[in-house]
């Protein structure tokens, strides 16, 4: 003989899992559905339950996407993106640094001799690289430009020859 | 809001297999096909239910399955515990999209807004379903959804929301209770249209 749940704990059960008993705890179930045999309370509120049930069911049909069980499978087959997917994130923080640094080292320190600053520094410039080939619309700040001025060094103290076609420009293509 | 679904069951779901996921990090493409075969359309149900729309719920479907590809090394035991755990990931991602700022809906999404607002059977029944789970607040859906709709047990739906029983218990009572004051005005009216 099972022991019926009693009436409170039923109105509970039903009020939470609905009028499924195949919803309900399984270490309740039997005493649930002798609770609803024997109380007319336990009857209602359980219709009650069902009707909401009803309603909740009327969401159905459609299929799962071919698309998407395909897309799923090949994760397995996609190669490790971590990387990939930072650079965009990374990149303006690592150039601002790499020209902060070059830039710092190119500034002569007040604290050292002054006979000691190294002439042969390169100054990182962010402008676009006109090429003679390029289109302008792609002129963009995706290319640094490093201006070599040991010209300059070699020519110390005579500023007269440091013209502007000493300066070689080498471009460093980030994307 | 576009229609819910419920897939079919799969006459070919796999069974549950103890070294399925080992093998699956070892790159073994079969098991990986076994266990996306076994949990995808459930995982995809679920972020249906919890978002009212199947194409984000098949985005949310897919990042679920992306995060379990790169916990497979790391994960500890069985298929054991592997359905509520990407439940809890589906669910919390569902969430996170809904509270996302709203992109722009089109008028083509939107539909025909010359559509009557009358009550005209079960059609109108399913949107009023439809809009009254997207209603509820996100904890209580996602304990509905666990349990009513995809057949979790308390404890399983428990676990997947990271609370106790009781504390599922309740969210499931408060739910329901807010659905029957909504719907049962809706259910009398559709029952009056009929006798009409």
């Amino acid at each position: 003989m099972i022991d019926a749940l009693p009436l409170d704990r039923f109105l509970d059960l039903v009020a939470s899992y609905g009028a499924d008993p195949g919803r309900w705890p399984a270490d309740l179930r039997a005493g649930a559905v002798s609770c609803l045999a024997q109380s007319e309370a336990a009857r209602m509120a359980w219709q009650e339950a069902a009707n909401l049930d009803a309603d909740l069911d009327t969401l159905s049909s459609l299929e799962l996407s071919p698309e998407l069980a395909q897309s799923v499978l090949a994760i397995a087959d996609a190669p490790p993106k971590q990387g990939i997917a930072l650079l965009p994130t990374v990149l303006p923080y690592a150039a601002a640094a790499a020209i902060a640094l070059v830039i710092g080292l190119s500034v002569p320190s007040p604290l050292r001799d002054a006979t000691d600053v190294a002439p042969q520094v390169a100054t990182v410039i962010t402008a676009p690289v006109i090429e003679a080939d390029t289109d302008n619309s792609e002129v963009g700040l995706t290319t640094l430009a490093l201006v070599d001025v040991t010209a300059f060094a070699d020519n110390e103290g005579d500023t007269s020859d440091s013209s502007s076609d000493d300066i070689s420009l080498s471009s460093l293509p980030l994307l | 809001m576009a229609e819910i679904s419920r897939f079919p069951e799969s006459r070919h779901t796999p069974a549950a297999d103890p070294g399925r996921i080992a093998r699956a990090a070892a790159g073994d493409a079969g098991a990986w096909s076994a266990l996306v075969n076994r949990h995808l359309p459930a995982v995809t149900r679920c972020a249906a239910y919890m978002l009212g729309d199947h194409t984000e719920a098949e985005d949310v479907a897919q990042d679920t399955f992306v995060r379990l590809h790169r916990k497979l090394d790391s994960w500890e035991g069985g298929e054991d515990g592997l359905s509520s755990w990407l439940h809890r990931v589906a669910v919390n991602l569902s969430i996170d999209r809904k509270r996302a700022p709203a992109r722009p809906v089109s008028l083509v999404e939107i539909g025909d807004v010359s559509e009557p607002a009358g009550l005209d059977g079960p059609l109108d029944r399913k949107r009023h379903v439809e809009a009254a789970l997207a209603g509820l607040p996100d904890r209580q859906r996602a304990a509905l959804v666990l349990v009513h709709y995809q057949g979790l047990s308390g404890r399983e739906a428990a676990s997947a929301l990271e609370i106790s029983v009781e504390a599922l218990e309740s969210l499931l009572a408060r739910a329901r209770r807010t659905l029957r004051n909504t719907l049962a005005p809706v259910r009398a009216d559709l029952l009056g249209a009929h006798h009409d």
